[in-house]
């Protein structure tokens, strides 16, 4: 199973399939929601101004955490 | 719930581009938004979202619909302001239950939400015949001076989810007195009660053979939202969310050279002094940091408290924190809904932690509420041995950071350390304290109360935070002049043609 996160997914639309990557983010220093409300722009361009070294790297490690966490909830029925 | 949405003309799917009762712009590549009722987690309606065709729809009726407003006398405007006011207190009750269903306030706050609309539409009222401008004595004689406040022209509202229909009505019924026309785009989780107050608005316009002055395009950010920033017919932008976006809003503003009202991000904080009536000051702080969950820019999010009271106002803020009935917000007795999405519980969770690792000791809450939702907390009290990292971002959820101090300069100097400055309060009974605390040394925010609370201000004052809030003020006193653009005049009535500061010039 891959779930498709990428650069260039807008924040909104991150924010609304996958909820769940603001606790993950947000633990790594980045968060997508401010106010209540996500950020307008992509999850590069989130990454590069919060200073994230590798961005390409933590969005392996988001799509990671989601597929497991998919997965979990799959086996919970 | 169908009920509400039946009063409130809401479809099962909706247009979410239109400027008046026949002028609703579909576009079949228009993309789906569903909006979702937060304590349930099951759709509510579906909002067809504006296209860049559908858009410029939209713009071109606003652009258009200021040329004729905009000669129309103000206090005719206001006429029309008041015709909306009474359409919207007809449908107090299902606007507000909508306000509630879709973003997940309790039922009261709801619909105290409306009752706002309906005042600053009384109050705007009021000031279409109140626009004036000063006249001062010219330097030269048999002249006269003045100035003038002209209408602005097309205006763009973009509002968040917390306050889905009010600050859009603090902008839109001053700017239309004003004689604006105004472009609103709703947050993308509260695009229904948008829709609804459009039908309303419609009807009041219809009545008056006018379109193109109130209009919505519901959109996402990047997508609706930075047309509107980057679009020179809107001569103004007044944009409410973080202070992250409101960077971005006015980066693009300014480099077309455009105005901005922007109310961004608050970390609204209570000093509780020694000599404070623990009592009233319990009662503002829990109102302050749970109501709205938390979800207000004016929420109460920090407690700077006496050393010598500490213990006992923590114990009696915990034990206010234990009678708070959450669930369902439409229910009677609940004082606290769900947050807005499953994404602002991740959020607050995460806050959590942080507060945690950064030495905060969680005396009350801090866990999700499964049972009643997914999107159901409990309103959490950390306890902060300084004023961390942490407690200097704003979280958007019921956290509330205590602290201690032991006297007033220091007090004032954590109140003002974080980057915000939307609103304060100090509760005491010395005068002294209180006058230190509204001083040019005291609080540093747009807002400062004495004994009453930093949330549920009144439209009749300009509302509005300095530092990373932004600067902007909205609503009442003068805060009407950003709607207008000041044009200072002077007529020559003598036959001579004296030039200012003296100046002879080819004499």
């Amino acid at each position: 199973m891959r779930i498709k996160v990428s650069l260039d997914t807008p924040v909104e639309e991150l924010v609304e399939q996958f909820p769940e990557a603001v606790g993950f983010l947000s633990r790594r220093g980045v968060r997508c929601i401010r106010c209540g409300e996500p950020l307008w722009c992509t999850v590069g361009e989130l990454l590069r101004e919060e200073g994230i070294e590798n961005p390409q790297l933590l969005i392996d490690e988001l799509d990671e955490h989601l597929i497991k966490k998919k997965e979990q909830e799959g086996a919970r029925g | 719930m169908k009920k509400i949405l039946e009063k409130l003309n809401i479809k099962d799917v909706n247009i979410g581009a239109c400027s008046g009762e026949k002028a609703w712009f579909e576009d079949p590549k228009g993309q789906e938004l569903i909006s979702y009722n937060p304590a349930t987690g099951e759709p509510i309606a579906k909002v067809i979202q504006a296209t860049d065709k559908t858009y410029e729809q939209v713009i071109e009726q606003a652009v258009q619909g200021f040329k004729t407003w905009r000669m129309t006398p103000a206090p005719k405007r206001g006429l029309v302001v008041r015709d909306l006011g009474e359409a919207l207190r007809e449908l107090k009750e299902p606007l507000g239950e909508l306000v509630t269903l879709e973003m997940g306030k309790i039922r009261a706050e709801g619909i105290g939400e409306v009752q706002e609309m309906i005042d600053i539409c009384d109050f705007a009222v009021g000031l279409s015949r109140q626009l004036y401008g000063l006249s001062m004595h010219s330097e030269r004689p048999a002249h006269r001076m003045f100035e003038q406040w002209h209408p602005l022209g097309a205006i763009g509202v973009i509002s968040a989810f917390n306050f889905p229909v009010a600050v859009w009505s603090w902008n839109a019924a001053i700017a239309v007195v004003c004689g604006d026309s105004v472009v609103w785009k709703p947050s993308s989780d509260t695009p229904l009660t948008a829709v609804a107050v459009q039908h309303i608005c419609n009807r009041v316009m219809a009545d008056h053979g006018l379109q193109g002055i109130f209009n919505i395009a519901i959109g996402r950010g990047a997508v609706v939202g930075e047309r509107m920033i980057n679009d020179k017919q809107l001569l103004l932008i007044s944009f409410t969310g973080s202070t992250q976006m409101g960077r971005r809003v006015s980066e693009a503003v300014a480099k077309r050279f455009g105005r901005t009202i922007l109310e961004l991000g608050g970390n609204n904080a209570v000093i509780v002094s020694e000599d404070a009536d623990l009592e009233m000051a319990v009662r503002t702080i829990l109102f302050g940091a749970v109501g709205t969950a938390g979800q207000r820019c004016t929420t109460t999010r920090r407690i700077i408290m006496q050393k010598s009271i500490a213990s006992e106002l923590t114990e009696r803020i915990i034990q206010g924190y234990k009678q708070v009935n959450i669930g369902n917000p439409l229910e009677e007795g609940i004082l606290m809904g769900p947050l807005v999405t499953k994404a602002a519980v991740e959020d607050m969770m995460a806050a959590l932690e942080k507060a945690k690792e950064q030495g905060g000791e969680v005396v009350c809450g801090g866990n999700r509420l499964e049972k009643l939702g997914e999107q159901f907390v409990e309103p959490t009290i950390v306890k902060m041995p300084a004023q961390t990292e942490i407690v200097h971002n704003e979280t958007f959820a019921p956290i509330l950071y205590l602290m201690e101090y032991e006297d007033i300069e220091e007090a004032i100097k954590l109140h003002n350390e974080v980057p915000q400055g939307l609103s304060s309060a100090i509760f005491t009974t010395n005068l002294l304290t209180a006058e230190k605390f509204l001083s040019h040394e005291g609080s540093d925010c747009g807002i400062a109360n004495v004994n009453i609370g930093t949330s549920g201000a009144e439209i009749g004052g300009a509302f509005g935070g300095e530092k990373e809030t932004g600067g902007g003020r909205e609503s009442g006193s003068d805060a009407w002049k950003a709607y207008m653009r000041r044009q200072t005049n002077t007529v020559n009535w003598s036959k001579e043609l004296p030039l200012a500061q003296g100046i002879k010039f080819g004499d």
